[in-house]
């Protein structure tokens, strides 16, 4: 009797396998679903969990030999909700019980992400916290709260070793991507060192109080082997202008000038600091780079940030992806026996937010969870380490009752009482129709030809409300409608998720602060331990 | 060969060699301009009294940059000219020490795709070849070339200066609307008496950041506007 009783159990965990591991469903496989598919959904769920949990015990003194850190920049659990779903819906599906990948990784807990001075956190404290297992305090770049931010001189006693450097020192690879500028707060707290996170470059030295004591970031990022190690594998992303000279025809793509006023071209010392170095700066030349060959990669695709996904295929120079980039990185550290750290953002889902496009803000999350594919296929999961989190969230919200399936980026159709699609839109109180997503401040409603930073350009419109039943609300150019009138959209409070997969993962439970993100790196890969580096210079 | 006739055929050669040359215009000038606006009643029971606006601005042109500012000097415009055509475009804040960068393609994305020889000389050539010569004149040592006709439903009347590329006036009358233009001081850029401010020192900012400094103090007060700038009218 139990063993049949077991058997048939088996079976019907072999038949929920199949459902749980098909895609989100379509309309008909909607129809399909009874209580007992999500009785059997959720059983195998569990039985998945605890499977996982197993796993975590005997895999838990496993050294991990590869860490990669994802950071979705203002990447929240709303973000992701609306991302997931939009993401299932491009795959003609309802949408809900989609997950991006990412989702799938089996560790998760909750982060908290306050800065030192701040309830609702900035890129630059946060990510300090990640790389360095220290909070600080916002506007700075992986130094303490105790320095006054802007003034060099007082980073004395205050750097923070982070764990990029940790893994230099142990003879590990590193490695940078972000579609942000490489010199922007989050990537730069995986190599810098500075009181001002603005501090991009020489000519940034006006933005400070006091540069005596503290190079510009870029400057750190090319020198970083004078530090510790023998400094960056890869750098991949945005913001050129802070590695070439401020002088006409400095720029290869469009002819401009740098900003470096000190007379130096980072590119070129890249290039001659390392044999088998390359730098590039368009899709094509980043296509031919052999990682073979290639043990030094520098790429700087854009003169500040790179493009959004959506608007990638126009840029005038050509732009590797998320994914392609994660992919190169990958290919180039992976030769090291000894193992690699790898960084890597989505560094302009927070500026889709702070203009209020969702839209771009959803395709650039999608494309960051196929990088975390990307990667999660490339390696070992039982020698690589990977956590994909945010440094803050936005202020981006998921609302009213739309019916199941609804457009994410459509206006709101609810329920009748009998519980079915209604044919027409649900209205507010001032008998105007309304979208699912929204947001509790920023510029607010436009529609726009062309969306995203286009919006600033524009007046704001916040607090009062458009009348958007002629309106594409689903369309590119479509800035959803927000509360309180600000010049930009604002960074919010609430914890943000950590997913992860690989040894040490498991430590990843319940809710943590957010500088835990580094000793969870730190423990599973015996970084400090084998570095011998103190957490404070 | 008679050599007086190998001569006047050398001379014929130079000159015809030489006329582009003669042609070429001189790029670095400094200016003052007034642009009068007034609203032009088409009812003819509209009572409302259309007082003109009048705004002086200056002007500052090389081959490779147009500055303008306003009359206060406290917010200006520069667009500025690579190597490669591409043309970039910042908001000055003079009275801040403040400037927003836009790169090429913030300007593209904004539909605001500079036409360099529009800006660099304030009248579209494309609408200046429309118009019928009217006849010429003097303003001080420079040429004035008189232009009018009417281009998809506006009336233009201008008075152009071939040998700087400018307008030193432009009566432009639509629907409603009636803008002139007119040039009142003009100088080589090295003696005017105007110097253009020294922008090397502002704090910058690229337009793309400007989401990520909410609470940068010069951002959000220059935010509660619409858009950046003011445009002129031609």
């Amino acid at each position: 009797m139990k063993n049949r009783s077991k058997l048939s159990s088996g079976l019907l965990a072999l038949s929920a396998t199949v459902s749980i591991n098909a895609c989100a469903a379509t309309v008909d496989e909607v129809k399909a679903e009874s209580a007992m598919s999500w009785y059997q959904q959720g059983e195998q769920a569990a039985q998945e969990s605890m499977m996982a949990a197993r796993k975590a015990i005997s895999n838990s003194r496993k050294r991990a030999k590869n860490i990669i850190l994802f950071v979705g920049d203002g990447m929240g659990i709303s973000t992701i909700t609306a991302a997931r779903i939009y993401d299932g819906q491009l795959k003609g599906k309802t949408g809900e019980e989609n997950r991006l990948f990412f989702e799938t990784l089996p560790y998760m807990a909750l982060s908290k992400t306050y800065n030192t001075n701040q309830q609702t956190p900035d890129s630059a404290g946060t990510m300090t916290a990640m790389m360095t297992g220290i909070k600080s305090k916002a506007g700075v770049i992986s130094v303490g709260q105790n320095v006054t931010r802007g003034d060099c001189s007082t980073m004395s006693g205050n750097v923070l070793t982070t764990a990029l450097e940790h893994a230099e020192k142990i003879g590990m690879s590193t490695g940078v991507v972000s579609t942000a500028r490489i010199t922007h707060a989050t990537p730069a707290a995986t190599y810098a060192h500075v009181p001002e996170r603005n501090f991009e470059d020489d000519r940034d030295a006006s933005k400070m109080a006091n540069t005596s004591g503290c190079d510009d970031i870029a400057q750190q990022l090319v020198e970083l082997k004078d530090r510790v190690g023998d400094g960056l594998e890869v750098a991949l992303g945005g913001g050129r202008r802070s590695f070439i000279k401020r002088i006409d025809g400095a720029d290869p793509e469009n002819g401009g000038k740098g900003e470096r006023q000190d007379g130096r071209d980072l590119t070129a010392e890249w290039l001659a600091n390392y044999q088998n170095s390359a730098y590039v700066w368009n899709k094509a030349q980043f296509d031919t780079v052999d990682p073979a060959s290639t043990d030094h990669l520098l790429g700087l695709f854009n003169m500040s940030h790179m493009e959004y996904e959506e608007d990638r295929e126009n840029d005038t120079g050509g732009e590797p992806s998320l994914s392609d980039m994660t992919e190169k990185a990958i290919q180039v550290l992976e030769k090291n026996p000894k193992g690699f750290f790898l960084h890597v953002e989505s560094g302009r889902i927070d500026h889709a937010h702070h203009a209020g496009n969702a839209h771009r803000a959803l395709t650039d999350t999608i494309e960051f969870a196929n990088a975390v594919k990307k990667a999660y296929e490339m390696t070992d999961p039982k020698e690589t380490l990977i956590i994909v989190t945010a440094d803050h969230s936005h202020v981006f919200t998921i609302a009213g009752y739309p019916t199941r399936g609804n457009p994410i980026l459509g206006k709101v159709i609810g329920n009748d009482s009998a519980g079915n699609p209604k044919t027409s839109v649900a209205l507010a109180k001032d008998d105007l129709p309304f979208t699912t997503l929204g947001y509790t401040n920023g510029r607010g409603f436009a529609d726009l030809p062309l969306g995203g930073d286009t919006r600033y350009d524009e007046p704001i419109a916040a607090g009062t409300r458009a009348d958007l039943s002629n309106v594409d609300t689903e369309g590119q150019g479509f800035h959803q409608e927000a509360l309180v009138p600000l010049s930009s959209e604002t960074h919010s409070a609430e914890d943000v998720a950590i997913y992860a997969s690989g040894p040490g993962a498991s430590m990843f439970q319940g809710t943590v602060e957010q500088n835990v993100i580094f000793h969870v790196m730190n423990k599973a890969g015996r970084l400090s331990k084998r570095s011998g580096l103190p957490p404070i210079k | 060969m008679n050599l007086t006739r190998i001569w006047r055929y050398q001379l014929i050669i130079m000159i015809l060699f030489l006329s582009p040359c003669t042609h070429a215009f001189t790029t670095d000038v400094s200016c003052i301009f007034e642009t009068t606006e007034q609203r032009v009643s088409v009812d003819q029971h509209d009572e409302h009294d259309h007082k003109a606006r009048t705004n002086k601005w200056y002007f500052w042109r090389t081959d490779k940059e147009v500055e303008v500012a306003n009359a206060e000097r406290s917010f200006g415009e520069k667009w500025i000219k690579s190597n490669q055509q591409n043309v970039f475009y910042q908001a000055l804040y003079h009275k801040k020490n403040f400037l927003l960068n836009f790169q090429p393609v913030d300007l593209a994305l904004l539909g605001k795709k500079q036409n360099w020889e529009n800006r660099s000389r304030l009248f579209p050539q494309v609408i200046l070849k429309q118009l019928t010569k009217q006849g010429s004149g003097k303003f001080n040592q420079y040429q004035v070339v008189n232009y009018k006709g009417i281009v998809s439903g506006t009336e233009y009347q201008v008075a152009w200066l071939p040998e700087v590329q400018l307008p030193l006036r432009v009566e432009k009358t639509s629907f409603n609307k009636k803008i002139i233009t007119e040039l009142k001081e003009i100088y080589p850029l090295d003696k005017s008496p105007y110097k253009r401010s020294n922008t090397e020192k502002y704090e910058d900012m690229d337009y793309a950041d400007i989401g990520d400094n909410e609470s940068h103090p010069i951002v959000s007060q220059l935010q509660n506007n619409s858009g950046v700038g003011y445009f002129h009218h031609h």
